[in-house]
């Protein structure tokens, strides 16, 4: 495995409102080298977004403050943020669930519960997807 | 033998087999209109008869020709009598019938003794008396037919008017006998062709009789399957899916007219019982599905044809009855679809929630492990594998307290909760479990405040425990950071104890208030603003639990501001459940008692009233719904029949004496089949379980001003001095049961405003001695006339000066013209908080 070093490591926006799932985030992809930010709801989400530009959001969905895909189209219409990926990371899985997600523009979906390779991996490919992007939106 | 003499010998043997008939018919069915019909062809029978008699028993002779003339003239006397069983004859034709009949025979007697010159003024003079006397008595009588079938309908009136036409050709036949004898010599050829006449008309006569009075089974058949016929067609019309009250209709419409009854009811109380009246037949329905039904009829006073009637009607009932089971199967089953398809969404909706549930702490417990076994740099590390290992383990006591809330939840509905009550001190209890959570609330550095009085009822403690731990565990949930929690107990003087939990945080949507006591509501679902972290079952099963104590479970919230949830527990769990003090009920909203002890079915009724905008209260007992009757006051009331304490029959009786609850109109949804039972003892609308959606919310939209006038008189008040006004007001309002007063001027207005209470005014802005609107004002700030609704008409509409003045003093403004009557028929449609008169509205 190799690690970034941490001062270039991408930094990571998981909104996440259960401590513990928050935790488990954190555990794997700093474990993996990232960077991670955690906003337990909508409006701590934004707060975050209005002062960062993270390279990836991670986003679940029920918050107590709001629905995470709330956050997605504020992201795409910003120029700022525009290009980060979002990968939605959700407990509510029928294909329904899923189908919204994608059509409300998020870049990728995993079930909760995750395991660790899957997430660590798309969580890359997303990342390396996304460096290209904003260069083409430059 | 001549042609002629075969021929009278046949019409008299065909008119005797007709009387034959008529006596056997008369045998066999014994009644005053067949004794009287056989008496008419006695007496026919005995003029054709003597001639033959004489013939054949020469010896007999003179003895029997006494008879004719007596039998000849009573004729048209006995065919009166027969009229005045199918309709009013005026006794003075009666009389003078008679005084005509005993004058013309002693005539006659007097002619045949006294040996009076054939051809002599006084012959003649008799002989036209006679024909006179036959002529209009029997006249009369085709027309009393007449008028009698006029009056009825179906077989009764083409029965009627046959005898009206066998009649008016037995007094022809009569006529043409007397013209015959007065005017042809014997035994000439006119004699004879009169004599046949005579024959063939008497024969049609004594025919039209017999299918009128005496019909044969054939004939009768002829016209019972005309009207069954009909009776199946219009049944088959019925659209589908019409409520069985249609085709009850329907039926009691048609023996209505079939028989011409006065009465034709379909009754279902199995109290009610016979009037004793013995014109009042009673044909059951013989049905399972309605034990107790039946359709009474009241024959008219000059029932005719009763044996037919009730063989027809039979039938009629039978139809019906087939038609109904099958309209009422197709809506069981309906029903059940409809409940099905409910049943299966919910479900669907349960098991997608169950698996966000599972899954959230199945995450990190999975997660966390595969952390630990897969190994990293950091999985030799002691502190890094404890905090995991915290976590799986956390994730797992949550993962348990779901499994143990659903169990529970479970149990609550199938009623299988054993609760162990014991004397529980509230205000302890409530202090070890804000204890237990103030860790977390230190954690999210809230404020909790604790405002306890002492309070101990008897209760199963554990259970109470997880109702103060929901709640206060919500509170922390959903309080930001900083945040402050206030918990209070109280008990009232009835030893019920009240728990607030209040918080400040982020609140709830009105339209949510409700939804969140419902299993996982609160939790996952498409654009659900809040996510209740516990397990998605916490308020359900509050609330269940707090029921299941008899108590109940009340939120007030504004959005923003913060949440309030109230808990009240009697004294004694589920015993005492009557003391509980009833939920608040929003103002703005009309409300709606629910009286039902399964959860089930109570959840439903919930569901579909909250859904259309009623505010609702539930209870499973009949006692605290008699309770919350008197202290709420609801504006309507649905209740079950088969409760666990008082049944609904007891609620109802009780309701409805009481002054304090009769105005509140009460709506039976029920699996007893007992309609008229209900309404007989006030209910205001009966429904068989299943209920549709659709039927209940029509049933309650009718629960309106109009819909009073069903259980009270309901008094408008005409103030107007135009007395044009007062019957425009009779001419909408009376149909409906309204009974409308008026007053001239304003000041007998007033005067009759406080001396008759009505129930609306309606009062035209000009009147002759005072101002309309000063009227208003003063009716409104009378204490004695302030709850009366008003109404101001006037002839143009208003200037908004004038709204301004009248602001808030009336219900509405009436434009002359029907755009504003409109406006006040829907207005009196319209539900509303309070009965008129019975409280402040």
């Amino acid at each position: 495995m190799t690690a970034p070093r941490p001062a270039a490591s991408p930094l990571l926006l998981a909104v996440e409102d259960e401590p513990r799932n928050a935790a488990l985030l954190e555990a794997i992809l700093g474990r993996a080298g990232y960077r991670l930010h955690v906003a337990t709801g909508v409006t701590e989400a934004r707060e975050f977004l209005d002062e960062e530009t993270p390279d990836l959001v991670l986003l679940d969905r029920h918050l107590p403050d709001g629905d995470g895909l709330d956050l997605i189209p504020e992201i795409r219409g910003s120029a700022r943020l525009g290009g980060v990926p979002i990968l939605l990371v959700s407990a509510s899985v029928l294909p329904r669930d899923v189908q919204l997600a994608m059509e409300a523009g998020a870049d990728g979906f995993l079930a909760k519960p995750v395991r660790v390779k899957p997430l660590v991996e798309e969580v890359r490919r997303l990342l390396d997807a996304g460096a290209v992007a904003p260069k083409l939106a430059d | 033998m001549t042609l002629d003499a075969l021929l009278s010998i046949a019409l008299d043997l065909a008119f005797f087999a007709v009387f034959a008939l008529s006596l056997i018919d008369w045998i066999r069915h014994r009644g005053a209109i067949r004794r009287v019909v056989v008496l008419v062809f006695a007496s026919t029978a005995i003029v054709l008869g003597v001639p033959v008699i004489r013939v054949v028993l020469p010896g007999i002779g003179p003895g029997l020709d006494a008879l004719i003339v007596p039998a000849l003239l009573a004729q048209p006397v006995l065919v009166l009598w027969l009229v005045s069983y199918t309709r009013h004859v005026p006794r003075a034709l009666l009389m003078t019938a008679a005084a005509a009949f005993v004058s013309l025979t002693a005539g006659l007697f007097y002619l045949a003794a006294g040996g009076v010159e054939p051809r002599s003024g006084l012959v003649i003079a008799l002989a036209l008396a006679a024909l006179a006397y036959f002529a209009l008595v029997d006249g009369a009588a085709a027309i009393g037919f007449a008028l009698a079938a006029r009056a009825r309908a179906g077989a009764s009136r083409s029965r009627l008017l046959t005898a009206a036409v066998a009649t008016g050709l037995l007094g022809l036949a009569v006529v043409f006998l007397l013209a015959g004898g007065v005017l042809t010599s014997p035994g000439s050829d006119a004699a004879a062709v009169s004599g046949a006449v005579v024959r063939v008309l008497a024969l049609l006569a004594a025919l039209g009789y017999l299918a009128a009075f005496a019909p044969p089974r054939a004939l009768r058949r002829v016209s019972q399957q005309a009207i069954v016929y009909d009776f199946i067609r219009d049944l088959n019309a019925l659209p589908s899916g019409a409520p069985v009250e249609r085709i009850w209709e329907l039926l009691a419409a048609t023996v209505r007219r079939a028989s011409g009854a006065a009465r034709v009811e379909v009754l279902h109380a199995s109290a009610a019982g016979e009037t004793g009246d013995p014109r009042t037949i009673t044909v059951p329905f013989s049905s399972e599905r309605w034990p107790t039904t039946r359709l009474e009829l009241d024959l008219p006073e000059h029932a005719l044809f009763l044996e037919d009637d009730l063989e027809l009607t039979e039938l009629l009932v039978d139809r019906a009855v087939r038609a109904a089971e099958r309209e009422a199967f197709l809506l069981d089953r309906e029903g059940l679809i409809v409940e099905l398809q409910a049943a299966s969404a919910a479900k669907s909706d349960f098991l997608a929630a169950m698996s966000h549930e599972l899954r959230t702490p199945l995450n990190a417990i999975i997660g966390f492990s595969e952390l630990l076994t897969e190994g990293g740099e950091d999985a030799g590390d002691p502190e890094t594998v404890t905090n995991y290992a915290q976590h799986i383990h956390g994730s797992g006591l949550h993962l348990l307290e779901l499994v143990n809330d659903v169990l529970d939840l479970a149990r609550v509905e199938a009623g299988r909760l054993d609760l162990k009550p014991v004397p529980v001190e509230l205000d302890a209890l409530v202090r070890q479990t804000v204890a237990a959570v103030r860790p977390l609330a230190d954690g999210k550095r809230l404020a909790v405040a604790l405002q306890l009085a002492p309070a101990t009822i008897e209760a199963d403690p554990a259970r109470v425990r997880q109702i103060i731990l929901n709640l206060l565990s919500n509170a922390i949930k959903f309080t930001g950071d900083g945040g402050e929690i206030r918990v209070s107990l109280e008990a009232d003087d009835r030893g019920a104890a009240r728990l607030t939990v209040a918080d400040t945080g982020q609140g709830i949507a009105e339209s949510d208030l409700e939804r969140i006591f419902e299993a996982f509501q609160q939790a996952p679902g498409e654009g659900m603003p809040t996510h209740h972290e516990g397990t998605g079952l916490g308020l359900a099963l509050t609330r269940q639990l707090a029921e299941a104590h008899g108590g109940s479970v009340a939120v007030r919230s504004e959005v923003g501001v913060g949440s309030e949830f109230t808990v009240v527990l009697p004294a004694r769990a589920g015993a005492a459940a009557q003391e509980a003090g009833p939920p608040a009920l929003p103002a703005d909203r009309p409300s709606v008692l629910v009286i039902e002890d399964d959860p089930a079915a109570q959840e439903l009724l919930r569901r579909h009233l909250e859904g259309a905008g009623y505010a609702v209260i539930a209870t499973a007992s009949g006692r605290q719904g008699l309770a919350w009757m008197t202290e709420v006051h609801p504006d309507a009331v649905i209740l079950d029949i088969l409760l666990p304490d008082l049944d609904g029959w007891e609620i109802l009786q009780l309701a409805k004496s009481d002054a304090a609850t009769r105005s509140i109109p009460i709506m039976v949804v029920s699996v007893v089949d007992d309609r008229q039972l209900g309404l007989a003892l006030g209910a205001v609308d009966y429904f068989v379980k299943p209920v549709l959606r659709e039927r209940l919310l029509e049933g309650l939209g009718r629960l309106t001003f109009t819909t009073k006038v069903r259980t009270r008189t309901v008094t408008a008040l005409v103030i107007d001095a135009d007395p044009e006004a007062a019957r425009r007001y009779r001419d909408l309002l009376e149909p409906d049961g309204f009974r409308v007063i008026d007053a001239a001027s304003g000041g007998e207005g007033l005067r009759r405003a406080i001396a008759d209470q009505p129930d609306l005014i309606l009062l035209d802005a000009l009147l002759p001695d005072v101002d309309g609107f000063e009227l208003a004002n003063t009716l409104h700030r009378d204490p004695a006339t302030a709850t009366i609704p008003i109404w101001v008409t006037t002839p143009t509409g208003l200037e908004p000066e004038a709204k301004v003045r009248l602001n808030g003093t009336v219900q509405g403004v009436l434009v002359r013209g029907d755009e504003g009557l409109v406006a006040m028929r829907q207005w009196l449609e319209t539900p509303r908080r309070a009965a008129p008169g019975d409280a402040p509205a």
